[in-house]
Protein backbone atom coordinates (compact mmCIF):
# COMPACT_ATOMS: atom_id res chain seq x y z
CA UNK A 1 0.00 0.00 0.00
CA UNK A 2 1.01 3.66 -0.49
CA UNK A 3 -0.06 6.38 1.34
CA UNK A 4 -1.04 9.86 -0.57
CA UNK A 5 0.84 12.33 1.15
CA UNK A 6 4.74 10.96 0.64
CA UNK A 7 4.38 8.18 -1.47
CA UNK A 8 5.80 5.18 0.45
CA UNK A 9 5.09 2.50 0.33
CA UNK A 10 3.90 0.15 3.34
CA UNK A 11 3.78 -3.32 4.24
CA UNK A 12 0.18 -4.70 5.17
CA UNK A 13 1.35 -7.47 7.42
CA UNK A 14 4.10 -5.26 8.68
CA UNK A 15 2.69 -1.97 8.70
CA UNK A 16 6.46 -0.72 8.06
CA UNK A 17 7.16 1.79 5.35
CA UNK A 18 9.37 -0.76 3.19
CA UNK A 19 10.29 2.59 0.77
CA UNK A 20 10.08 6.36 0.15
CA UNK A 21 10.32 9.18 2.57
CA UNK A 22 8.96 7.26 5.41
CA UNK A 23 10.69 3.91 4.99
CA UNK A 24 11.28 2.44 8.83
CA UNK A 25 8.70 3.83 10.09
CA UNK A 26 6.29 1.84 11.75
CA UNK A 27 2.52 2.68 12.31
CA UNK A 28 0.42 2.25 15.66
CA UNK A 29 -1.23 -1.37 15.68
CA UNK A 30 -4.74 -1.44 17.87
CA UNK A 31 -5.87 -4.71 18.77
CA UNK A 32 -8.11 -6.17 16.49
CA UNK A 33 -9.15 -10.12 15.26
CA UNK A 34 -11.02 -11.75 12.84
CA UNK A 35 -14.47 -13.93 13.83
CA UNK A 36 -17.58 -14.54 12.71
CA UNK A 37 -20.63 -11.92 12.73
CA UNK A 38 -22.68 -14.30 15.10
CA UNK A 39 -19.67 -13.66 17.90
CA UNK A 40 -18.54 -9.82 17.48
CA UNK A 41 -22.15 -9.39 17.55
CA UNK A 42 -22.94 -10.86 20.56
CA UNK A 43 -19.56 -9.43 22.02
CA UNK A 44 -20.44 -5.89 20.72
CA UNK A 45 -24.00 -5.14 20.82
CA UNK A 46 -23.27 -1.51 19.73
CA UNK A 47 -21.34 -2.46 16.99
CA UNK A 48 -21.31 -0.13 13.58
CA UNK A 49 -20.56 -1.85 10.62
CA UNK A 50 -18.50 -0.88 7.42
CA UNK A 51 -21.16 -1.48 4.73
CA UNK A 52 -19.83 -1.75 0.98
CA UNK A 53 -21.15 -3.70 -1.64
CA UNK A 54 -20.05 -7.24 -1.51
CA UNK A 55 -17.21 -8.08 -3.72
CA UNK A 56 -16.74 -11.95 -2.62
CA UNK A 57 -18.92 -14.25 -0.97
CA UNK A 58 -16.40 -16.82 0.19
CA UNK A 59 -14.43 -15.08 3.15
CA UNK A 60 -17.47 -17.32 5.87
CA UNK A 61 -16.07 -19.41 8.37
CA UNK A 62 -15.61 -22.58 6.19
CA UNK A 63 -12.64 -20.68 4.90
CA UNK A 64 -10.42 -22.11 7.68
CA UNK A 65 -11.30 -25.62 6.56
CA UNK A 66 -7.62 -26.15 6.40
CA UNK A 67 -6.20 -25.04 9.60
CA UNK A 68 -2.71 -26.09 9.15
CA UNK A 69 -2.10 -22.98 6.24
CA UNK A 70 -3.29 -20.35 9.28
CA UNK A 71 -1.42 -18.51 11.99
CA UNK A 72 -1.96 -16.32 14.96
CA UNK A 73 1.03 -14.30 15.08
CA UNK A 74 3.14 -11.33 17.59
CA UNK A 75 5.46 -9.50 16.45
CA UNK A 76 7.50 -6.70 17.98
CA UNK A 77 10.93 -5.41 18.90
CA UNK A 78 12.36 -7.39 16.00
CA UNK A 79 10.91 -10.73 17.04
CA UNK A 80 8.14 -12.73 16.27
CA UNK A 81 6.01 -16.00 17.36
CA UNK A 82 3.31 -17.84 15.67
CA UNK A 83 0.78 -20.50 16.97
CA UNK A 84 -0.53 -22.68 14.31
CA UNK A 85 -4.44 -23.27 13.85
CA UNK A 86 -3.79 -27.07 13.42
CA UNK A 87 -1.88 -27.27 16.50
CA UNK A 88 -4.82 -24.59 18.13
CA UNK A 89 -7.42 -27.13 17.50
CA UNK A 90 -5.86 -29.36 19.64
CA UNK A 91 -4.72 -27.17 22.28
CA UNK A 92 -7.34 -24.04 22.50
CA UNK A 93 -5.81 -22.53 25.70
CA UNK A 94 -2.19 -21.98 25.18
CA UNK A 95 -0.21 -19.88 28.30
CA UNK A 96 3.18 -18.63 26.78
CA UNK A 97 5.82 -15.86 27.04
CA UNK A 98 6.58 -13.03 24.17
CA UNK A 99 9.64 -11.12 24.56
CA UNK A 100 8.69 -10.17 28.56
CA UNK A 101 5.15 -10.41 28.27
CA UNK A 102 2.84 -13.54 29.59
CA UNK A 103 -0.07 -14.01 27.49
CA UNK A 104 -2.48 -16.59 26.65
CA UNK A 105 -3.74 -17.74 22.74
CA UNK A 106 -7.12 -18.72 23.03
CA UNK A 107 -9.04 -20.65 20.04
CA UNK A 108 -12.48 -20.99 19.28
CA UNK A 109 -12.73 -23.86 17.00
CA UNK A 110 -16.74 -23.66 16.10
CA UNK A 111 -16.07 -20.11 14.35
CA UNK A 112 -12.46 -20.56 13.94
CA UNK A 113 -11.21 -17.22 16.02
CA UNK A 114 -7.74 -16.73 17.42
CA UNK A 115 -7.05 -14.32 19.64
CA UNK A 116 -4.73 -12.82 22.06
CA UNK A 117 -4.39 -11.75 25.79
CA UNK A 118 -2.24 -10.71 28.30
CA UNK A 119 -2.36 -12.79 31.22
CA UNK A 120 -1.34 -10.10 33.62
CA UNK A 121 -3.65 -8.93 35.65
CA UNK A 122 -3.32 -6.12 38.47
CA UNK A 123 -0.12 -7.03 38.88
CA UNK A 124 -0.70 -10.88 39.07
CA UNK A 125 0.18 -13.35 36.48
CA UNK A 126 -2.36 -15.80 35.41
CA UNK A 127 -2.33 -19.38 34.30
CA UNK A 128 -5.32 -20.83 32.41
CA UNK A 129 -6.48 -24.06 31.11
CA UNK A 130 -9.81 -25.61 30.01
CA UNK A 131 -12.17 -27.02 32.48
CA UNK A 132 -15.49 -28.09 31.53
CA UNK A 133 -15.43 -26.26 28.49
CA UNK A 134 -14.91 -23.14 30.04
CA UNK A 135 -11.52 -21.31 30.68
CA UNK A 136 -10.61 -21.25 33.87
CA UNK A 137 -7.32 -19.38 35.49
CA UNK A 138 -5.58 -21.87 38.06
CA UNK A 139 -4.59 -18.96 40.37
CA UNK A 140 -8.38 -17.86 41.78
CA UNK A 141 -10.58 -20.63 39.55
CA UNK A 142 -11.91 -17.84 38.27
CA UNK A 143 -14.17 -18.33 34.70
CA UNK A 144 -13.67 -16.50 31.73
CA UNK A 145 -14.95 -16.30 28.51
CA UNK A 146 -12.77 -16.52 26.02
CA UNK A 147 -13.83 -14.43 22.91
CA UNK A 148 -13.68 -11.41 25.13
CA UNK A 149 -11.20 -11.41 27.97
CA UNK A 150 -13.97 -11.06 30.51
CA UNK A 151 -14.21 -12.80 33.90
CA UNK A 152 -17.99 -13.95 34.20
CA UNK A 153 -17.76 -15.96 37.19
CA UNK A 154 -15.61 -16.29 40.62
CA UNK A 155 -13.33 -13.89 42.44
CA UNK A 156 -12.36 -11.86 39.34
CA UNK A 157 -15.67 -11.34 37.94
CA UNK A 158 -16.18 -8.39 35.73
CA UNK A 159 -12.21 -7.84 35.33
CA UNK A 160 -11.04 -7.68 31.70
CA UNK A 161 -8.02 -9.16 30.19
CA UNK A 162 -5.96 -6.58 28.02
CA UNK A 163 -5.89 -8.27 24.38
CA UNK A 164 -3.14 -8.09 22.33
CA UNK A 165 -2.00 -6.79 18.83
CA UNK A 166 -2.03 -9.94 17.10
CA UNK A 167 -2.48 -10.95 13.25
CA UNK A 168 -4.02 -14.07 11.39
CA UNK A 169 -2.60 -14.73 8.36
CA UNK A 170 -1.67 -17.80 5.96
CA UNK A 171 1.42 -19.31 7.71
CA UNK A 172 3.38 -18.83 4.37
CA UNK A 173 2.65 -14.97 4.03
CA UNK A 174 4.01 -15.08 7.94
CA UNK A 175 7.08 -16.55 8.14
CA UNK A 176 8.09 -14.92 4.37
CA UNK A 177 7.58 -11.38 6.71
CA UNK A 178 9.10 -12.91 9.86
CA UNK A 179 11.73 -15.50 8.72
CA UNK A 180 13.19 -15.65 12.23
CA UNK A 181 9.62 -16.35 13.77
CA UNK A 182 9.62 -18.57 16.77
CA UNK A 183 6.42 -21.22 18.26
CA UNK A 184 5.96 -23.27 15.05
CA UNK A 185 7.77 -26.60 14.47
CA UNK A 186 10.52 -27.22 11.97
CA UNK A 187 7.82 -29.35 9.62
CA UNK A 188 5.44 -26.54 10.24
CA UNK A 189 8.12 -24.04 8.76
CA UNK A 190 9.33 -26.70 5.87
CA UNK A 191 5.68 -26.21 4.85
CA UNK A 192 5.33 -22.88 5.27
CA UNK A 193 7.99 -22.58 3.12
CA UNK A 194 7.97 -24.92 0.38
CA UNK A 195 5.91 -23.68 -2.71
CA UNK A 196 2.52 -23.97 -2.86
CA UNK A 197 1.23 -27.07 -3.83
CA UNK A 198 -1.85 -27.34 -6.11
CA UNK A 199 -3.71 -29.36 -3.32
CA UNK A 200 -3.07 -27.04 -0.74
CA UNK A 201 -4.65 -23.95 -2.99
CA UNK A 202 -7.93 -22.18 -1.97
CA UNK A 203 -10.49 -23.10 -4.34
CA UNK A 204 -10.83 -20.05 -6.03
CA UNK A 205 -10.08 -16.37 -6.84
CA UNK A 206 -8.00 -13.98 -4.26
CA UNK A 207 -6.17 -16.76 -2.26
CA UNK A 208 -3.06 -14.67 -0.54
CA UNK A 209 -5.36 -13.53 2.15
CA UNK A 210 -6.00 -13.14 5.16
CA UNK B 1 -0.30 13.50 11.59
CA UNK B 2 1.00 11.40 8.87
CA UNK B 3 0.58 8.64 11.61
CA UNK B 4 -2.66 9.30 12.28
CA UNK B 5 -4.38 9.92 8.88
CA UNK B 6 -3.24 7.79 5.55
CA UNK B 7 -4.70 8.06 2.84
CA UNK B 8 -3.69 4.56 1.12
CA UNK B 9 -3.57 3.21 -3.08
CA UNK B 10 -2.93 0.10 -3.21
CA UNK B 11 0.78 -1.81 -3.79
CA UNK B 12 1.46 -5.18 -2.52
CA UNK B 13 4.77 -5.15 -1.19
CA UNK B 14 6.17 -8.50 -0.36
CA UNK B 15 9.52 -9.83 1.18
CA UNK B 16 11.74 -12.44 -0.91
CA UNK B 17 12.54 -14.98 1.23
CA UNK B 18 16.05 -16.03 -0.37
CA UNK B 19 17.78 -14.59 2.45
CA UNK B 20 15.90 -15.48 5.73
CA UNK B 21 18.00 -12.89 7.28
CA UNK B 22 18.04 -10.29 5.13
CA UNK B 23 15.22 -9.06 4.32
CA UNK B 24 14.55 -8.29 0.63
CA UNK B 25 11.61 -5.58 -0.36
CA UNK B 26 9.78 -6.54 -3.92
CA UNK B 27 6.51 -5.15 -4.13
CA UNK B 28 4.17 -6.29 -6.56
CA UNK B 29 2.35 -3.32 -8.72
CA UNK B 30 -1.48 -4.18 -9.17
CA UNK B 31 -4.21 -2.75 -11.35
CA UNK B 32 -1.59 -1.32 -13.63
CA UNK B 33 -4.43 -1.27 -16.11
CA UNK B 34 -6.31 0.97 -13.79
CA UNK B 35 -4.06 3.51 -12.75
CA UNK B 36 -3.67 4.27 -9.40
CA UNK B 37 -6.84 3.24 -6.90
CA UNK B 38 -8.35 6.54 -5.33
CA UNK B 39 -8.22 6.10 -1.50
CA UNK B 40 -11.09 4.94 0.23
CA UNK B 41 -12.44 7.64 2.38
CA UNK B 42 -15.90 7.83 2.86
CA UNK B 43 -18.36 5.01 2.89
CA UNK B 44 -21.57 3.95 4.75
CA UNK B 45 -21.74 3.03 8.50
CA UNK B 46 -24.68 1.09 10.08
CA UNK B 47 -25.42 -0.14 13.25
CA UNK B 48 -25.68 -3.90 13.52
CA UNK B 49 -29.08 -4.46 12.90
CA UNK B 50 -28.50 -2.78 9.11
CA UNK B 51 -25.15 -5.14 8.67
CA UNK B 52 -27.48 -7.53 6.80
CA UNK B 53 -24.15 -9.90 7.34
CA UNK B 54 -25.07 -13.81 7.77
CA UNK B 55 -23.91 -15.63 10.98
CA UNK B 56 -20.99 -17.04 9.55
CA UNK B 57 -19.72 -14.45 7.56
CA UNK B 58 -16.09 -12.96 8.67
CA UNK B 59 -15.35 -9.91 9.91
CA UNK B 60 -12.36 -7.79 11.12
CA UNK B 61 -13.28 -6.27 14.42
CA UNK B 62 -11.53 -3.27 16.45
CA UNK B 63 -12.85 -1.38 19.00
CA UNK B 64 -10.85 2.12 19.91
CA UNK B 65 -11.89 3.95 23.21
CA UNK B 66 -14.89 1.85 23.97
CA UNK B 67 -16.45 2.11 20.08
CA UNK B 68 -16.41 -1.15 18.23
CA UNK B 69 -16.65 -1.35 14.81
CA UNK B 70 -16.83 -4.28 11.92
CA UNK B 71 -15.63 -5.16 8.69
CA UNK B 72 -16.76 -7.53 6.77
CA UNK B 73 -14.07 -8.83 4.87
CA UNK B 74 -16.38 -10.02 1.92
CA UNK B 75 -16.62 -6.18 1.47
CA UNK B 76 -12.90 -5.33 1.67
CA UNK B 77 -11.98 -8.31 -1.31
CA UNK B 78 -10.48 -6.90 -4.72
CA UNK B 79 -7.46 -4.42 -5.15
CA UNK B 80 -9.40 -1.88 -4.91
CA UNK B 81 -11.08 -2.66 -1.32
CA UNK B 82 -8.47 -3.70 0.47
CA UNK B 83 -7.79 -0.44 2.78
CA UNK B 84 -10.36 1.52 4.49
CA UNK B 85 -9.46 5.17 6.05
CA UNK B 86 -11.75 5.32 8.64
CA UNK B 87 -12.23 7.20 12.02
CA UNK B 88 -13.18 5.68 15.13
CA UNK B 89 -13.36 6.52 18.71
CA UNK B 90 -11.57 9.66 17.91
CA UNK B 91 -8.63 8.00 15.95
CA UNK B 92 -7.99 8.11 12.75
CA UNK B 93 -7.11 4.48 11.17
CA UNK B 94 -6.39 2.53 8.23
CA UNK B 95 -8.50 -1.28 8.14
CA UNK B 96 -6.57 -3.49 5.89
CA UNK B 97 -6.40 -7.18 5.41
Amino acid sequence: MMDSETKSLWSHLLGEAMDGELKGTVLESYPSHMTDWANWRAENPETTVAKLSRTSQRYRTEFYRNPSQFVVGIAGGGMAKAWNFQQLTKTPIVNDQFSDQSLVVVFDSKSKTALTFSRTLDDQVLTFEEKDKAMVDRETRSVWNRLSGKAIDGPLKGKRLAPMVSIVSFSKAWVTFHPNTTGLTKAELEESRAPRRSRNRQPRGDDKKP
Amino acid sequence: MWQRLLAFSLLFPCLSTADAQEREFNPVKVGRLFGRFQPITEFPIVPANKAELEPNELVLGVVVNGKARAYPINMLTGPSREILNDQLGGAAIAATW
